[in-house]
């Protein structure tokens, strides 16, 4: 059993305070390094949200306490629900993975992640903790709001911060599919733009209101879609007397099911979430950028694309494309307002024009992490990008790739990114954040799973990095806080940490796709030049 | 699905018998390239995609629409390794401008292309033994109206367009899009599979130009009234009235030669046929 190290940084506004989570934890610590205070997330009443939530939430955790009776009865229900919900996905109850389903819904959905959850909790007591884990985390620039997004139940919290490093919990909204990707856009930040792994970019609120609250006509909305969806073939469209047969036995299932239905109240989401634009492809990136002073959206995904487009209200026009990487993209940002910065799994960063959609240069990344940090082999996979915004640091750009002891520091003038050096560090980096201190040299914070490190590991795994001072001045050092600290097996723990590698493409994934397929050699037949455009030849 | 043991072989020795006598006019067997009807557009195939349009070469599929070489004389320039900014020359004297997505055994593609015979008609298709009918099929073709040069104008290629249409395709190339008898999805769980969604058709509003149109046809109700509502719900295209689709030639060859058209017509089913024109984006 390992605990786990902190994860995701931000710095709270301009006053030196850093956020960083750990499990499903929220710690801030002061300009000087001590800590403030710990912040569990979902584990206090919600303001806005309600109480039923906060009820479930408590439930939940006394679930392994519970007779088995109850457990039963849940999971039954948690199928009910099931069945009257359309978009749910069926997964695969394997040893990990163990939510059952997921489901626009909060209250029944609560309840139904309980049905499967403790099916689990029986076995193996570690996996659970998954529900709750920090997976995105986010600061408005001021500092005045705190987003974090956590897996497993697929929630984002959002939480004050009263400028002194105390949080306080504002809502917590549960999204039918994982958010891989959050970003504030430009108006004041009012608004959060969640990407998600099924493709789509929702826009919520950032504060919901109570007029946000999804009213009936706006419920209509969504009804209508699922509407058109509840008829299936009829019998014009199949001929077969076997699909005749399946189709008397489903206008059966759906009366029933109508019957279900009516009986108890049709669930949808709760709260204000508007669809903005999706790609067919697991997204992994969102940012905003403007132009001309008009808002733009950047979203990133699996399958190799920079999608522009126009920002709320038009996000449905398509501004242009970035194209050009040949493997996933992991990481964009935009260092400068016209300058576009990707990383994935290809060994380059790629930058670009993005209004115009033109590649303008591509700077080399996996060199560096041969030659000077030690990494065997030809494949990298970018975590982040981090474009620094402090004082000392104006122009950086740093990169931080997976399972790489090292982070890569990259400059940023006119437009043009040259590599400026190599800082190695003494464990796997996972998220970068600038803190901006008063009085003092700015920091670079680099959170590092320490794990790999012989013997047991003392310190917080924050490393600090004070830029422009030329090594005049000690670094400072952050505590490590006991308290709050998970135990998953090191596995666990990986499957956390480390998920960009596993968005790159395995080469023979086609043999099991598509059916009954002669042979993968037949994809060569009269196949685009795309081979022919990788190298360039005409 | 295990096939029959032999089924294999027999595909193979049928495609080399074809591949070696050149220039064949006899139409390929559809027997030969039979392929379950549903792929999963989430999948990652094995597919060959150019990296952006620029990087694509079209001259394999319309061979007679190939500028000379003389013409390039930037081949060789384009030839170092660093492709940035480096436009790649079009090798085609025009622009593929019509597809048909998800084009099937190619009927319409055959039917359409004699009726347009100055535009480029390009089907696409995810399954790869029926993209290979087609392109064997036009091969037949080709060399049966060499003299007439028909069929020049039409091409096949395996692609998921719902994932890479715009590595095919630039902003606005395409006049007409055709989406006939797609796959229904009929589970709500897979209507994200369909291929019309609010979130998709930004991208065919991408590639189509303004004034373009996008041609649905489908037998199943429901898919209909989906793909209505959510063209309709989407702000970049408005729906073609009733007279001007009874006007339009193409709306009738789709109705009539696509395979899926025919064999509905002889199990007596329903045909819904809806259009959808581009709008202009609005000012920004």
């Amino acid at each position: 059993m390992a605990p786990l190290p902190f994860q995701f940084l931000c710095a709270l506004g301009q006053d030196g305070i850093l956020c960083a989570s750990r499990g499903d934890s929220l710690y801030t610590f002061s300009p000087d390094c001590s800590l403030i205070a710990e912040h569990p997330l979902g584990g206090r009443p919600a303001a806005t949200e309600g109480a039923k939530e906060e009820e479930e939430e408590g439930e939940r955790k006394q679930a392994p306490q519970n007779g088995s009776s109850e457990a039963t009865s849940q999971t039954q229900e948690a199928e009910v629900n099931e069945s009257a919900t359309p978009p749910a996905k069926r997964r695969k109850v394997g040893s990990e993975a163990a939510v059952s389903s997921a489901q626009p819904a909060v209250g029944n959905d609560q309840q139904a992640n309980n049905g499967g959850q403790k099916k689990k909790k029986g076995e193996k007591p570690a996996d659970a903790a998954e529900k709750l884990y920090v997976i995105l985390l986010k600061a408005t620039s001021s500092g005045s709001h705190v987003v974090a997004v956590t897996g497993g139940n697929k929630t984002i919290f959002v939480l004050e911060h009263d400028g002194k490093g105390h949080l306080t919990e504002l809502s917590q909204r549960q999204m039918v599919k994982r958010p891989s990707g959050i970003a504030l856009t430009a108006d004041d930040e009012k608004t959060i733009l969640v990407a998600d792994k099924f493709g789509d970019v929702y826009a919520l609120p950032l504060i919901p209101s109570a007029d946000d609250a999804l009213d009936e006509g706006a419920a209509a909305g969504l009804q209508e879609s699922i509407r058109l969806a509840r008829k299936g073939a009829n019998n014009l469209t199949v001929h077969t007397q076997r699909n005749l047969k399946a189709l008397e036995e489903q206008a059966r299932q759906r009366a029933a099911k109508q019957k279900q239905k009516e009986e108890q109240k049709e669930a949808g989401p709760t709260f204000k979430q508007d669809l903005l634009l999706g790609h067919v492809s697991m997204l992994t990136c969102v940012a905003v950028a403007s132009a001309d002073g008009r808002p733009y959206i950047l979203t990133g995904d699996r399958d190799e694309h920079i999608r522009v487009s126009r920002g709320i209200p038009q996000a449905h026009v398509i501004e242009n494309f970035c194209l050009g990487h040949t493997s996933f993209i992991s990481s964009i940002c935009l260092p400068q307002p016209d300058v576009l910065v990707s990383g994935g799994g290809d060994s380059e960063l790629y930058v670009w024009d993005w209004k115009a959609g033109v590649l303008k240069s591509k700077v080399g990344l996996l060199q560096h992490a041969n030659n000077e940090a030690n990494v065997d082999g030809d494949k990298i996979a970018v975590t982040g990008l981090y474009p620094c915004n402090v004082p000392g640091g104006a122009g950086l750009l740093v990169a931080v790739c997976e399972r790489v002891k090292a982070v890569f520091v990259f400059k940023m003038q006119e437009g043009n990114l040259t590599f400026a050096e190599t800082i190695n560090v003494a464990g796997y980096p996972l998220d970068v954040a600038f803190v901006q201190v008063p009085g003092q040299p700015s920091r670079m914070v680099v959170s590092l799973d320490q794990q790999d490190v012989e013997g047991p590991c003392p310190s917080s795994g924050l490393y600090v990095h004070l830029l422009g001072n030329e090594g005049q001045q000690q670094p400072p050092t952050y505590p490590n806080p006991e308290g709050g600290r998970i135990d998953l097996p090191r596995s666990e723990v990986e499957k956390i940490l480390y998920t960009v590698g596993n968005l790159r493409k395995t080469e023979f994934d086609d043999v099991t796709a598509g059916g009954d397929q002669a042979a993968a050699g037949d994809a060569g037949a009269g196949a685009p030049g795309a081979a022919d455009a990788l190298s360039g030849a005409p | 699905m295990p096939g029959a043991p032999n089924k294999k072989q027999k595909r193979a020795d049928y495609r080399l018998a074809r591949s070696q006598q050149d220039g064949a006019t006899e139409m390929p067997k559809k027997k030969f390239y039979r392929q379950r009807a549903h792929a999963n557009p989430f999948s990652d195939h094995q597919l060959e995609y150019p990296i952006s349009p620029d990087h694509m070469d079209w001259a394999p599929f319309f061979p007679a629409y190939r500028t000379d070489p003389e013409e390039l004389p930037e081949a060789a320039a384009s030839n170092n390794d660093d492709r940035i900014a480096q436009r790649q020359p079009k090798r085609l004297r025009q622009d593929v401008e019509i597809l048909d997505i998800g084009c099937g055994f190619g009927g319409l593609l055959v039917a359409l292309a004699p009726k347009l015979p100055d535009k480029l008609v390009l089907g696409m298709e995810i399954r790869t033994q029926v993209t290979e009918f087609v392109q064997e099929r036009i091969r037949s073709l080709r060399a049966q109206h060499r003299d007439s040069n028909e069929f020049q104008n039409v091409g096949c290629l395996r692609a998921n367009t719902m994932k890479f249409l715009p590595n095919f395709f630039r902003k606005g190339q395409l006049s007409k899009i055709f989406i006939c008898f797609p796959d229904p999805h009929f589970k709500a769980r897979k209507h994200k599979a369909r291929i019309v969604s609010t979130t998709l058709n930004s991208e065919y509003a991408f590639v189509l130009r303004p004034g373009g149109i996008v041609y649905t046809i489908t037998d199943v109700e429901d898919l209909h009234n989906w793909m209505v509502h959510h063209l309709e719900l989407h702000p970049s295209f408005e729906r073609v009235s009733e007279a001007e689709q009874e006007s339009d030639e193409c709306v009738k060859i789709m109705t009539t030669e696509t395979e899926e058209g025919k064999k509905v017509e002889r199990n007596k089913g329903q045909k819904f046929v809806a259009l959808f024109r581009r709008l202009e984006d609005p000012p920004w």
